[in-house]
């Protein structure tokens, strides 16, 4: 792309997912010509985000997610890159976190109360043990009928990854896009990210990096239960997260993982439910924060991809 | 021993019996033979392509053309094993492929398609067949010789929900015809986000009058053909206006378009397409004197007159409401999912529009048969959009006639 000016940034924004996402394309040119093809690059990325919601909303009957809870316990079904990157961050975090993120949990959110969409109407309950990929064939099995796959704000990551695929081979440098604000991706950048909006609020500065956030009170039922379950416990406990933490964010660099917005969403979600740092040895790269209830935000573990004026938790 | 249907199952499955009777199978299709294919354009469309046949177990993306390097090579994230070529004419020689799907430029589709029915293998191409008669004329004139399916990518008559909202206006169900209006409607530049001039003026050909047919032609043609396929005729005439409403960035490519056609018997069909508002999407509407029905590709509903005769079943259907009119979700397979309690898991389609076009095509390989929208049909469409577009250019009325309609 040609060389900025100050013309005012260009801003895009698609409703997708149940959310908003949105797109500031801040280094706009002069040439007018250079400035419709850089909104036309928004659009392009936006356009992934619309593919992305086609391919993997659990609202619609024709989408690939909706094919694979019906097919791939009979028929491995194949993968291309981009969902095979999917697959992989919410293997990783499933490992990771020692199944605290799992995305096969429909089932317990629709005993909790939350809607229970259609394409899964019948879905039983498993974990994500029950999906076998294989790297060779690039395959996806599931290895009971009437699994159930929801990979919800994982999803949303996935579109910005996707979009920030196609910002950049469209040669954009600089770009900040979040969907619904729980995932934030800067390319370039730094860009000022605040958690929050209390004065003590910690700020990430993003230069080519992602952010994540999870919080119980994203969500809820009309009951009050929180989005945000803990896979591993037994129907009838106390979600012991719930109590301990209000919120958690993971940061990393951009170049960290193949998927990395999909990636931290998911740890997010995990170190919320987990409410302890999740396998620092193995995620060096990535920044960690939990928040307490009632307690400014803390590190928990990683590089200061987070600032945050207060100490690290014991 | 089967018991015995109570009479809420005996009136929800007498709803099938205005319905064709499509295929949902719950699992992946599968093919008498495995298919090896080939795909010639990697852009925005040929991607879609590559997204759907993944979901079919027998069939193996072996093959992947496009003249763009960049586009090319793109194709290594949506199918890594597809050898990747630079012209068709490798892809025939060296791809080693059973059949061929054109994604290529609108106005390209010729050679490509042209060069595989030369070869003997059969053929989808992506719709609009053209953007001229001439060269729509020349692709059916071979597909006429080559003696192998060719296939146009229109994807009302191949899709599921369509075919019974066809039944349905076919039995009476909205009587007779009133008027016809559809509209397309999406936001977006259409400019090509490349810095690179060449590749752009390669790329960008959806707002160069010269090789694109506009609105009409890129937004229009599947809708056309609902309206051919459901009234039974070709427009004999058509008026047009345009304006560039919200692109101002000096195109001349219309970004806002009507177009109302007339068919033999008076009956208008008013389209509406813009690429500067998502309002309303893409639908089509056919207004009789005893009901209308809105189609949206993967959802379709039958509004029905007060004064229309009610159907027994009509009690137990589904139904939506749209402010102050309500209307019965028109679902494929309805008396198996009403059999089996499921009826409201049937509403929408469980694959795309496209993904029927694909699966529809790949039977007619590998089971011999007549293609569900052969190059005749294609050539027809070509006809009526280009007519579009040529009023929408001159301002004045342009006639569709008998003879335009004839491929020789």
């Amino acid at each position: 792309m040609t060389a900025p000016n100050a013309a005012p940034p260009i801003c895009l924004a698609l409703d997708a997912m149940a959310t908003r996402f949105e797109l500031v394309l801040p280094d706009v040119p002069a040439d007018s010509a250079a400035a419709a093809r850089l909104r036309a690059a928004g659009e392009a990325a936006l356009e992934e985000v619309r593919l992305t919601e086609e391919r993997w909303s659990l609202f619609r009957r024709d989408s690939f997610l909706a094919h694979i809870m019906r097919a791939a316990h009979t028929t491995p079904v194949r993968l291309d890159e981009d969902d095979w990157d999917l697959f992989g961050a919410a293997q990783r975090a499933f490992e990771l976190s020692g199944g605290a993120f799992d995305p096969c949990l429909a089932p317990q959110m629709a005993g909790a109360g939350f809607a229970r969409p259609v394409a899964i109407a019948r879905a039983q309950p498993g974990t994500f043990a029950d999906v076998a990929l294989d790297a060779r064939a690039r395959t996806v099995s599931l290895r009971r009928p009437g699994l159930a796959l929801d990979f919800g704000g994982v999803a949303k990551g996935h579109a910005l990854d996707r979009a920030a695929r196609a910002l950049a081979d469209a040669g954009v440098r600089s770009a900040l896009l979040h969907g619904g604000t729980s995932a934030v991706l800067a390319l370039g950048g730094p860009f000022r990210v605040l958690l929050g909006g209390e004065e003590d609020a910690p700020e990430a500065p993003l230069a080519d990096a992602v952010l994540a956030v999870s919080a119980h009170h994203g969500r809820r039922t009309d009951a009050g239960a929180s989005h945000v379950l803990d896979p591993r416990r037994p129907p009838g406990v106390p979600d012991a997260g719930d109590v301990k933490m209000s919120a958690a964010a993971i940061a990393l660099a951009y170049d960290a993982d193949p998927a990395p917005s999909a990636l931290a969403d998911a740890l997010s979600t995990a170190l919320l439910v987990h409410g302890a740092p999740l396998a620092p040895e193995a995620l060096p790269h990535v920044t960690q924060a939990l928040k307490p209830h009632g307690a400014p935000w803390r590190i928990a573990a990683g590089p200061p991809l987070i600032q945050t004026r207060a100490l690290p938790l014991p | 021993m089967t018991p015995p249907l109570d009479r809420r199952q005996l009136l929800a499955g007498a709803a099938a019996t205005l319905a064709l009777q499509p295929t949902l199978a719950a699992g992946p299709t599968r093919l008498p033979r495995a298919l090896r294919v080939g795909l010639v354009g990697c852009g925005r469309q040929g991607r879609e392509m590559v997204t759907e046949l993944a979901t079919f177990p027998d069939v193996e993306l072996a093959a992947v053309c496009d003249t763009d390097e960049s586009r090319l090579n793109g194709m290594r994230r949506r199918a890594r094993s597809a050898q990747r070529f630079a012209t068709v004419e490798e892809l025939l020689e060296k791809g080693n492929v059973d059949a061929v799907f054109i994604a290529t430029s609108s106005h390209q589709h010729r050679g490509p398609a042209l060069a595989a029915l030369a070869a003997q293998k059969p053929v989808y191409c992506e719709a609009p067949l053209a953007t001229d008669t001439e060269d729509a004329r020349a692709i059916a004139v071979a597909a006429r010789g080559a003696g192998v399916a060719f296939q146009v990518g229109l994807l009302g008559r191949v899709n599921p929900v369509y075919k019974l909202a066809w039944s349905f206006v076919k039995g009476g169900a909205i009587r007779d015809f009133v008027s016809l209006r559809g509209q397309h409607h999406e936001k977006n530049s259409w400019v090509v986000p490349t810095d690179d001039g060449a590749r752009a003026a390669e790329l960008g050909w959806r707002l160069d009058p010269a090789r694109s047919l506009g609105l009409i032609g890129e937004l229009g043609a599947h809708q056309l053909d609902v309206w051919h396929w459901y009234v039974g005729a070709y427009p004999t005439s058509v008026r047009a206006r345009g304006a560039v409403r919200g692109w101002k960035d000096g195109r001349t490519m219309h970004d806002t378009v009507q177009a109302a056609y007339t068919f033999p018997d008076g009956l208008e069909c008013v389209w509406d397409g813009t690429i500067t508002n998502t309002y309303g999407g893409r639908y089509e509407l056919i207004h009789g004197t005893m009901g209308a029905v809105k189609l949206a590709w993967t959802h379709g509903w039958l509004f029905k007159e007060s004064d229309a005769p009610t159907q027994g079943w009509e009690v137990y259907a589904n139904r939506q409401t749209f402010h102050n009119d309500e209307g019965i979700t028109l679902i494929a397979d309805a008396t198996k999912l009403a059999a089996q309690g499921k009826l409201t898991e049937g509403v929408g389609l469980p694959q795309s529009a496209l993904w029927y076009g694909i699966e529809s095509f790949l039977k007619c390989v590998t089971d011999g048969g007549q293609a569900a929208v052969g190059a005749d049909e294609g050539f027809r469409n070509v006809v009526v959009a280009t007519a579009g577009a040529k009023a929408l250019r001159t301002g004045e009325a342009v006639a569709i006639t008998d003879a335009m309609l004839k491929v020789d």
